[in-house]
């Protein structure tokens, strides 16, 4: 047991590696924000083309359900693998896409940010749609009876609403979003979990690892909680609707 | 158009779901000013007479025209801007939860009319002062009671200046002691000229404010006429039937 | 996990054993003809099998599929049959080899384990069984040549190596990425993620020689030695196993194997009986 403690919470150790390990997850958290931001994106250009209606778009519909269907169904460590290993050789690209160095992140950060958005925004898409669903078909009869066209009735109507109904699971998916940054550590980039397993792999105290976790907490706890919230808020408004 | 020409022309409505033949080859026109109202059980097609005309169901078969202009035919993009002129109330309000009062009425002109916001928002704060909803205009329809929704809906609907009204019972869902507002508002536009299209259960605002009524059974008009007839003295048997089961109580 | 009672029992019975042996054999050497008598009283974690803690693949010392080839293996093999024992290679990260070995999770660890000071307080190191160097990798047509080249840098190492402790330490790279395989690493090399890395010279050679499109820009001499690792709490075995390694050195078994994966004699200092390369370095 005494083992474990020093193995595990050296706070002292901690302390003297706490620099390194910030280090680190700051880049964790600003993989987070950007594969977040571009995944939240995507996943809603998937939704609506998803919905698209007409005989002409069926095509355009079977294609987004395969995407959403394949890339919810392979884990994201592989589509990480994947993509950094092979797109630095696809010679077809330019060599800005293949090896991109944005605002001078390492390219394997920008691999992880791709890599996640093309996983996370097919977990998106399915959000977006269980929430444009959600909204009542009435809303968008009134909408079209108003004169206001699919398009201006999406994005006026029933997108606001959806939104809002669907905050708890985005909420949830983002978390699991911003842990699963840590796969592309297998990348070699050193966010969090990477700079935890160096330190363990020098000094042989993983002591590292749990203060990674421990700011992982930071995030996650409070989100998990304004997702209570969420889901409180609108349990007592949709009480009261007619 | 000559002045008595109809705003409104039905001419051999049919529509099913499926097997199931919900309006026969219906006959309507309504010219401008009138307010016809149609009654009838339930099942008999009434509603979905209602949404045909502003072609939230399109027909199997037959045509509609707008002021002359025939809207059954018309691609979706054609059909959103004939819809600008036509106005509709639901039975279920179907208002915005996520927009004030004050705002659920100019998102329309504004977003399809191109209305500029100062303009818009005028125009929305007149129409819910028209409907004696002054007090309310900061309001989400959550804490709106039923009869105040109704009345935001109806503004809503007059913010796009139809040139016709289109009402699916707009009372049957409300407390009893709310369908008076509602009415009252409805009896004021009428008032004012508006064209409207209600079907409504309450006979008394039929009789007070229709210029004709239609009695509609299993997707056919059996009889329509002037209030003092149809509700009065009617013709048919089953419009007698029907009457005799609404009025007992 | 042993009890201590066990080890008690296992240790005086390794103990007589060897003094018979001693007695027996007499004089130095001690070779014999056969697989020996007394040491299958080892106590292993499962009875009459070595179980071998191993970073596979890691070509040409460990690679392949069970029952795994490569140096490593034939050696462990070799000595395990002195022993009179079976070997079975568990695969398992190497960042944390140490740590498992120490802890019991395995009997020993034979995988191209540098021996280091700071190792050597968490694991007990066997007599060496392999000098090596580090080689600094880069990919076909790099003008890298030596490691001065590597200022500014972005290279890579795996994660626990003392190539990679050597990349944080004594070069003036920018940054040093670590990667769980050595295989990441020279993939990542040969994707251009990486401009150089730093891993086992054999290694190295062997992925030169294979066609992967890098090569060996510099062999930078470390003097590692590599030793079997086993937990300091089973100094018998430790003990069994040095008297096995210096068997096979002396009756040619190890020559013959270093010969059939790297077509050359072993150096003499591998072969000196062990203790006195016990590198502190």
């Amino acid at each position: 047991m005494d083992v474990v403690v020093k193995q595990y919470f050296d706070f002292p150790f901690m302390w003297e590696h706490s620099g390194v390990v910030l280090a680190g997850f700051w880049i964790t958290v600003q993989l987070s924000l950007w594969a977040g931001a571009f995944s939240l994106i995507w996943g809603l250009i998937l939704a609506l083309l998803r919905s698209l209606p007409g005989r002409w778009a069926k095509p355009v519909r079977a294609i987004t359900i395969a995407y959403i269907d394949v890339f919810r169904g392979i884990p994201l460590l592989i589509i990480i693998l994947l993509v950094g290993g092979s797109l630095a050789f696809i010679s077809v690209l330019p060599r800005w896409l293949r090896i991109p160095e944005f605002f001078g992140y390492p390219e394997v950060f920008w691999y992880g940010v791709m890599a996640i958005t093309i996983t996370y925004g097919a977990y998106f898409a399915e959000v977006y749609r269980a929430g444009i669903d959600a909204v009542p078909r009435g809303q968008i009869e009134a909408s079209r009876s108003l004169g206001m066209g699919r398009w201006a009735t999406m994005r006026f109507v029933t997108l606001p609403q959806a939104i809002r109904k669907v905050l708890p699971p985005f909420l949830n998916d983002y978390t699991a979003l911003m842990k699963d940054t840590s796969l592309v550590s297998v990348l070699g980039l050193p966010e969090a979990v990477r700079v935890g397993r160096e330190l363990q792999s020098e000094y042989f105290n993983a002591s590292g690892l749990i203060l990674g976790a421990l700011l992982f907490l930071l995030f996650t706890l409070p989100l998990a909680r304004l997702v209570d919230r969420q889901i409180k808020k609108q349990n007592i408004r949709f009480q009261r609707a007619p | 158009m000559p002045p008595d020409a109809p705003l409104l022309r039905l001419e051999g409505v049919t529509k099913n779901f499926g097997k199931l033949e919900v309006l026969r080859s219906i006959d309507l026109e309504v010219t401008p000013g009138e307010v016809v109202c149609i009654i009838g059980p339930s099942g008999s097609g009434k509603s979905t007479l209602l949404r045909c005309v502003n072609q939230l169901e399109p027909t199997t078969a037959g045509k509609v025209y707008l002021e002359g202009e025939e809207i059954t035919a018309c691609k979706e993009r054609e059909a959103d801007v004939i819809r600008r002129r036509i106005g509709m109330v639901f039975q279920q309000f179907n208002l915005f939860p996520h927009k004030r009062a004050r705002e659920t009425g100019p998102l329309a002109p504004e977003t399809v009319l191109g209305r500029r916001s100062a303009e818009a928002d005028e125009r929305g704060r007149a129409l819910l002062e028209r409907v004696g909803l002054s007090d309310k205009v900061d309001e989400y329809p959550e804490r709106l009671s039923g009869g105040q929704q109704q009345r935001v809906a109806i503004a809503r609907a007059l913010a796009m200046d139809p040139h016709v009204m289109l009402f699916d019972e707009v009372t049957s869902a409300l407390d009893p002691e709310l369908v008076k507002e509602v009415l009252d508002v409805m009896r004021e536009l009428a008032a004012e000229g508006m064209t409207m299209l209600v079907v409504t259960h309450e006979m008394g605002f039929a009789r007070d404010v229709a210029s004709r009524v239609v009695f509609m059974d299993e997707g056919v008009i059996v009889e329509e006429g002037p209030p003092a007839e149809v509700l009065g003295n009617p013709r048919e048997e089953r419009t007698k039937r029907f009457l005799g089961l609404v009025l007992a109580h | 996990m042993k009890s201590h009672s066990l080890r008690l029992a296992g240790l005086v019975a390794i103990l007589l054993a060897v003094a018979a042996l001693a007695v027996g054999c007499g004089g130095s050497g001690g070779t014999d003809t056969s697989a020996s008598s007394g040491s299958s009283d080892l106590t292993t974690i499962e009875p009459g099998v070595l179980t071998i803690g191993s970073d596979i693949p890691y070509k040409p010392f460990e690679f392949g599929q069970p029952p795994y080839e490569g140096f490593d293996v034939d050696v462990a093999n070799a000595v395990a049959e002195k022993l009179g024992l079976t070997t079975k290679f568990v695969k398992t990260p190497f960042d944390t080899i140490f740590r498992d070995v120490a802890q019991g999770k395995f009997d020993m660890v034979v995988s191209a384990a540098t021996i280091t000071p700071e190792r050597a307080k968490q694991v007990a190191f066997s007599d060496p069984y392999f000098a090596a160097d580090q080689a600094l990798t880069v990919s076909e047509g790099s003008d890298i040549q030596s490691v001065d080249d590597l200022k500014g840098k972005t290279i890579g190492a795996q994660l626990g190596t003392t190539g990679e402790d050597y990349a944080n330490k004594s070069t003036d790279a920018a940054e040093v990425r670590t990667y769980d395989l050595v295989d990441d690493a020279l993939q990542a090399l040969a994707a251009g993620q990486i401009e150089a890395a730093i891993i086992d010279f054999p290694v190295a050679a062997d992925a030169q020689d294979s066609g992967e499109g890098v090569l060996v820009a510099q062999t930078i001499p470390t003097d590692e030695y590599y030793g079997m690792a086993f937990s300091p709490d089973t100094p018998e075995l430790t003990a069994a196993v040095n008297k096995a390694l210096q068997e096979i050195k002396d009756d040619g078994t190890y020559s013959d194997i270093y010969n059939q994966w790297f077509k050359q004699d072993p150096p003499d200092e591998i072969l000196k009986p062990g203790g006195e390369q016990n590198a502190q370095k």
